[in-house]
C-alpha cells in the first residue's frame, strides 16, 4: 500500500472515531439536556393538568 | 321602588332595586346572553368579540415582550391562546352531565333563552365565542397599530415599562 493510501486510511479512521465520539456524546447527555426541559416542563405543568382537569370534570359531572 | 317577593312570599326570592330596577333589567336583558331572538352562535360571537377585544390590551401592554417590536404580535397570539382555552372550558361545560344548567326565570330575566341552555345550543355558543374572540383580538391589534390609537398605547405602556 502506498504511503498516500495509508495516510488516507488513517485519516478516515480518525474521522470515523471522532464522529462516533462526537455523536455518542451528543446523543446522550448534553444534547438532550439542552432541549428536553423546554418540552417537558410545559407538558407536565400545563398541558397534562389541563387534560386531566377536563377529563375529571366530565367524570365528576357525569349523571348516568 | 320597594322590596317585594317575586312570587311566593314563603320562598326567599325578592325583587329589589338591585335585581329588578328599570336600569338593571334594561341592561341585563340587553346583554348578548339574554337579548331576545338571537341564535346561540350569534350570542357567542358577540360575547367573544367583547372578550377578545378587551383581553388584547393587558397581554400586549404588560406582556413579557412589551418592550420589543414583537409586543403587539405576542399580545395577539396570547389573547388567541386564552380565548382558545376559554372555548375549551365552555365546551366541556356544555358536554358534561345532562348539558348546561337551565337558568330559571327570575326577577331580572323573565324568560332566559331556552335554546341556549341545551347541549347543541351551548356548543354553538362556544364556537361562536372562539370566532368572536379571535376577531375581537385581531380588531384590537389592528386598532392599536393605527396612528390614532398607538399614542394611547404608548401612554398606557409607559406606566409599566422603563421607557
Amino acid at each position: 500500500m502506498s504511503p498516500l493510501a495509508a495516510a488516507a486510511v488513517a485519516i478516515q479512521d480518525l474521522f470515523v472515531q471522532y464522529r462516533r465520539l462526537y455523536l455518542a456524546q451528543a446523543m446522550t447527555g448534553e444534547f438532550a439536556a439542552a432541549w428536553l426541559p423546554s418540552v417537558f416542563v410545559p407538558l407536565v405543568g400545563i398541558l397534562t393538568p389541563a387534560v386531566v382537569m377536563a377529563l375529571l370534570f366530565n367524570v365528576i359531572e357525569a349523571r348516568d | 321602588m320597594t322590596v317585594t317577593p317575586v312570587a311566593d312570599p314563603t320562598v326567599g326570592n325578592l325583587a329589589t332595586p338591585v335585581n329588578s330596577s328599570y336600569f338593571t333589567k334594561a341592561f341585563i336583558n340587553a346583554l348578548p346572553a339574554y337579548r331576545p331572538s338571537l341564535s346561540p352562535n350569534r350570542r357567542g360571537l358577540e360575547v367573544g368579540m367583547a372578550h377578545g377585544f378587551f383581553l388584547y390590551g393587558p397581554f400586549a401592554i404588560t406582556g413579557p415582550l412589551r418592550l420589543t417590536e414583537y409586543g403587539s404580535t405576542a399580545g395577539l397570539l396570547a389573547t388567541i391562546g386564552l380565548v382558545s382555552i376559554l372555548t375549551v372550558c365552555l365546551s366541556i361545560y356544555g358536554t358534561a352531565g345532562n348539558g348546561p344548567n337551565v337558568q330559571p326565570p327570575d326577577a331580572t330575566v323573565d324568560n332566559p333563552p331556552a335554546d341556549l341552555f341545551t347541549k347543541a345550543g351551548w356548543a354553538e355558543f362556544a364556537s361562536g365565542f372562539w370566532l368572536g374572540g379571535c376577531g375581537g383580538a385581531a380588531f384590537a391589534w389592528f386598532l392599536c397599530s393605527t396612528a390614532i390609537v398607538s399614542p394611547l398605547v404608548n401612554i398606557a405602556g409607559g406606566v409599566w415599562s422603563a421607557n
